[in-house]
């Protein structure tokens, strides 16, 4: 159905009234909506997932993997080597730390976190007590090397600006859907002459 | 489904009506502050970022006010502002879309070029919000407009902004922060574009304008009509005001930063905590942004905004010793302000809309952006004159300067006179000719201490002597600097690309490769030999003035090695505990807080890593006497034990057991420094806000800098164990220090651990040590001359660790060098108070012509006979 300015409902009304219509395209955006969800939510699943029903520890930065696009990747051991590697700020370069964490069982697990970064890895090895820089760690205790770091930001940012996003969508589009065959009143508006 | 020109409106339409609006808001965050990060991909060179930069204020200028002015005159059956609004956002989601994914510069250029165009197209989104608003409602729709720019502006800064470098991978396949901010961003404005295309629907409003001939006489004619020129005062108000309120972001940013010492993190810090109280404060002003009377809640606020700022400006320049406010402070004044700012906007935007009937929104609107356009240029860069000016009347001059510690506190008066009563000569090039005489008036001196404070008497001292000579040279090595770095990026990426060629065995690539970079190293050395031999003469230079003023001031400057007061070996103990888990960095210094106070004698304490387990590591200043120490290792095991019960309950798993007890030496040093280290002055504000964390038991600590200094002194196999103390009221540091031992030192002496610590020096400082620790009456005797050096090399460190909390250890000349002219900032604000004071003028203006009738709220009579 398309948009009309509909002056039967009231033949005499001084006031007509107006159909938006554009069923078809509305229900088109609520399906795009309603898909960014659906996309965003299983993306968001694999972390929720970990954070609720996985198991909490600590784990430990033990060493960073730098990777170029055509070179073999290098391992890092210490902060100093790291360093020497990031005075360069090449943006091609992408630092994957990776974290030693001990399981419920007493097996020791070591595992990438998800996230990497470009210009220097996202934790230095130690920290300022020269102790290894730690952080919080969820994994699933039948598979530990499914893990999750949720306070990397960058887990859960993609997934949130498309779940939002989706919502934002679809909650335009039910309203505007909603009132697609609904007649609205079409205000007077007298000719305006803009130099009076 | 939303349609213009109602007279009354749900409220849920002014919810949908503003997010357009505020999707652009974060698109403007995300171009203006993540895209400067995405030229510095392809481009090092600040002259050429700063050109990319400086494109949208050339297109603001045609394309917004063309599209505005044109969305007047047109009719389609889409309406006359949607068809800009939506072409316009095409544009824009294509540039962002493209723009993570440029492959050059270039492109990147020409991605950036069509979002502004397409954003200048799509000017008429603000007409066609107020078209939709009737003129009764569009305090609360500002408001809402606010409150969701803000958001999205809180949101990009504190959570967004900081993910550029990130990658994850993301449905399988690998993305970049820099894209999940772009396309973030574009994806939002896709959907608010569908609300734009199905939901809004322009009723036609019968404009005599449509079809109306263009010409630039009548363009010019309709911008400037009697009815719209009176308006243009209040735009032209708002516009200096604006600035005022915002300082220019220019310039705050080098105030915070290069001013004020700030990091970007900081600055961000303080954006996003003003932003989510402003988050609160504006929802409950929207509430009444309908019910003020707007033109005199206009006057009052631009009034109020005018002596807060006044305020501020006299409690940093007058209040504040080192004319640094806290962060704090920042935030606390900042915020105040920024309540004032967002009711000005509050009242402002439907105030001004009042009086513009629908016909000519776009009209104004183009005739708005071009006055605010003109008034930004106006002022921003009246301010740069204005410190400009204001910095070479009142700030210390550039030239060679040399800072100085004297023996004995003194004041300008009686060291100017000091040093002009000697004969100064300018340094020049080596084999010039005769010496040229430098007049008395071009030395000049500031007390000068490293926290800032603006003293009338000290002991160190800045000596300038003004040359407008090495001005220039300094000039000419920015600009070689400026033709040097794009040479070196370009060198950079062929180099990389050669080493990759290299490793996929593409040797004729690479050897291509290297070729093309060798020209590119040649050219960039070439200007590299230049700056050097710039940087060699500057140094010279200085040099020479330093020679001359230690000649001038001979004997009343300290002595190197004089500020070392006491260096002395003592013996220690380190006793180990060991905890059920870890302790954080927190819990840590809570009970090392709480040990310093009961045991004095302690020096720090530390988390250890077992075999298995964690531990902690309590060390003290021991006696010769066995029986002293065996009292005191169980008085530091109750403490230890009541620490953890206190402040880190979370430790225990039973009984806290002491593992063992050893034997080791301290080192022991009291240097005098420039600063009060603790027990500084503290302002009103902080005093408030710390009597405020005093409740929670989170008011800073006074100490915090010097625990600072002890945390950064703390090397893992070095220096394990640290305390620094400062006498209250006095100019001294006093450091304790135990060093990690190794099976090879001596029980006399402190351990050497590794050979990269122990730098062979022998000056001044060196024999002051040699001499002190030699004749220690209490420490044992020294036996190595390992010791001897791991001390002086400790020293050195104390004095990089105390001045990165501000604190300068004292020695005769502190450093030599050429020093640029130096800008007050904050001198700024005399410019924009007087631009605020106008900007009120300017509204009693518009006052006397509303009352005389040349004025009148078209825009409110037009919607009432609707």
């Amino acid at each position: 159905m398309n948009a009309s300015t509909d002056d039967s409902l009231s033949p005499r009304s001084p006031t007509p009234a107006y159909v938006p219509g554009y069923v078809g395209a509305k229900r088109l955006m609520l399906a795009f909506g309603l898909g960014l969800v659906a996309f965003g939510a299983i993306q968001l699943w694999s972390p929720l997932r970990l954070t609720w029903f996985g198991v909490h520890t600590t784990a430990e930065a033990v060493s960073v993997i730098k990777e170029k696009p055509g070179l073999p990747a290098l391992t890092l051991n210490t902060d100093a080597q790291v360093l020497a590697q990031t005075a360069l700020a090449d943006r091609n370069v992408v630092f994957w730390n990776l974290f030693k964490f001990q399981t419920q069982d007493g097996k020791t697990v070591i595992v990438r976190a998800g996230t990497g970064s470009q210009m220097k890895p996202l934790y230095s090895l130690s920290s300022w007590d020269g102790l290894p820089t730690s952080d919080s760690v969820w994994y699933d205790p039948r598979e530990p090397e499914r893990a999750i770091f949720p306070l990397i930001v960058s887990t859960w940012l993609a997934p949130a600006v498309v779940l939002f996003a989706g919502a934002l969508c679809t909650i335009i589009a039910a309203y505007l859907l909603y009132w697609a065959r609904k007649p609205i009143e079409v205000p007077h508006v007298a000719a305006l002459d803009a130099n009076s | 489904m939303i349609i213009t020109c109602r007279k009354k409106i749900p409220l849920r339409w002014i919810g949908f009506s503003v997010l357009p609006g505020a999707s652009v808001s974060l698109n403007t965050a995300v171009v203006g502050a993540a895209f400067v990060f995405s030229v510095k991909k392809f481009v090092e060179n600040p002259a050429g970022v700063a050109f990319v930069l400086s494109l949208p204020g050339f297109l603001a200028i045609i394309f917004a006010p063309l599209s505005s002015f044109l969305s007047d005159r047109i009719w389609t059956r889409f309406g006359r502002r949607k068809p800009f609004v939506i072409s316009g956002g095409i544009g824009m989601i294509i540039a962002l879309t493209a723009m993570p994914l440029a492959p050059n510069f270039w492109l990147l250029v020409a991605a950036y070029v069509l979002y502004h165009i397409s954003d200048g197209l799509s000017a008429p989104r603000d007409p066609l919000q107020q078209e939709i608003v009737p003129p009764s409602e569009r305090g609360r729709a500002t408001g809402t407009l606010t409150w969701c720019q803000n958001l999205a502006i809180v949101v990009f800064y504190s959570v967004m902004l900081g993910r550029f470098d990130d990658v994850r991978f993301f449905a399988g396949f690998p993305l970049h922060g820099e894209s999940v901010i772009y396309w973030s961003a574009a994806l939002l404005l896709i959907v608010t574009l569908l609300l734009v295309i199905l939901g809004i629907k322009e009723i036609d409003p019968k404009s005599s304008l449509v079809g109306q001939r263009l010409s630039p006489r009548g363009i010019v004619r309709s911008l400037f009509d009697r009815e719209l020129r009176p308006v243009y005062l209040l735009v032209l108000s708002h516009g200096l005001l604006n600035f005022f309120v915002g300082f220019g972001p220019f310039l705050t940013t080098l105030l915070y930063t290069d001013q004020w010492n700030y990091s970007k993190q900081e600055m961000g810090t303080n954006v996003a905590i003003g932003g989510v109280v402003n988050l609160f404060i504006i929802g409950l002003l929207t509430f009444f942004a309908d019910k003020l009377p707007r033109m005199r809640a206009l006057r009052v606020l631009i009034a109020l905004s005018l002596l807060w700022n006044a305020f501020y400006f006299c409690y940093v320049n007058l209040i504040l010793p080192d004319k640094r406010p806290s962060l704090v402070e920042i935030i606390i004044f900042g915020e105040v302000l920024s309540i004032i700012s967002i009711l000005v906007g509050l009242v402002y935007m439907p105030l001004i809309y009042d009086y513009v009937r629908r016909n000519k929104m776009g009209t104004f609107a183009a005739g708005m952006q071009i006055t605010t356009r003109g008034t930004q240029l106006f002022t921003l860069n009246g301010i740069g004159v204005f410190v400009w000016a204001y910095a070479a009347l009142f700030q210390p001059p550039a030239g060679e300067s040399t800072r100085v510690v004297l023996r004995e506190n003194t004041d300008r008066t009686a060291l100017l006179q000091t040093l002009r009563q000697n004969t100064w000569q300018y340094p020049r090039d080596e084999g010039s000719a005769a010496p040229i005489s430098a007049p008395p008036s071009a030395i000049s001196a500031e007390v000068w201490q490293a926290d800032g404070i603006a003293a009338k008497q000290g002991r160190a001292w800045e000596i300038r002597l003004r040359d407008k000579n090495s001005e220039k040279l300094a000039a000419e090595k920015i600009r070689l600097e400026k033709l040097r770095s794009p040479l070196l990026v370009s060198e950079k990426r062929l180099l990389d690309s050669a080493l990759v060629a290299d490793a996929r065995g593409e040797g004729k690539a690479a050897a291509e490769a290297r070729e093309a970079a060798q020209p590119l190293h040649v050219e960039a050395g070439k200007f590299g030999a230049q700056i050097e031999t710039i940087d060699r003469e500057l140094a010279r230079r200085a040099e020479n003035l330093r020679a001359q003023i230690t000649t001038a001031l001979g004997a009343r400057l300290l002595s190197d090695g004089e500020q070392i007061s006491k260096a002395a070996l003592a013996p220690a103990l380190i006793i180990e505990f060991s905890t059920a888990q870890r302790a954080n960095t927190r819990s840590v210094e809570r009970m090392l807080d709480q040990l310093h106070r009961s045991i004095p004698q302690s020096i720090d304490m530390r988390v250890l890593k077992r075999d298995a387990g964690y531990g902690l590591a309590v060390s003290v200043l021991a006696s010769r006497d066995s029986a002293e120490n065996t009292a005191l290792i169980e008085r530091v095991s109750a403490a230890v034990t009541h620490a953890v019960e206190k402040r880190a309950p979370e430790l225990r798993g039973g009984p806290l057991t002491r593992l063992s007890v050893r034997e080791t030496t301290a080192l022991q040093l009291q240097l005098e420094v420039v600063e009060q280290p603790t027990g500084g002055y503290l302002s009103p504000v902080t005093r408030a806000v710390n009597a405020i964390l005093g409740w929670f038991d989170h008011a800073p600590s006074p100490t915090r800098n010097l625990d600072a200094i002890a945390r950064s002194l703390r090397v893992p196999g070095q220096t394990t164990d640290v305390r620094v103390n400062a006498p209250a009221g006095e100019h001294t540091l006093s450091v304790v220090a135990i060093f990690a031992e190794s099976s090879t030192s001596a029980p006399t002496a402190i351990p050497a651990a590794s050979a990269d610590d122990i730098v062979p020096r022998d000056d001044a400082i060196t024999a002051r040590l040699r001499q002190l620790l030699g004749t220690s009456p209490t420490g044992p005797a020294v036996d190595a001359p390992a010791t001897l050096r791991r001390a002086r090399s400790f020293y050195d460190r104390i004095e990089s660790a105390a001045a990165a909390q501000r604190i300068t250890v004292a020695r005769s000349v502190l450093a030599t060098g050429y020093a640029p002219l130096k800008y007050d900032y904050m001198s700024g604000y005399i410019w924009v108070l007087g631009l605020g004071v106008v900007g009120l003028w300017l509204t009693y203006v518009f006052g006397g012509i509303e009352k005389r009738g040349g004025v009148s709220k078209r825009g409110v009579e037009e919607a009432a006979a609707s």
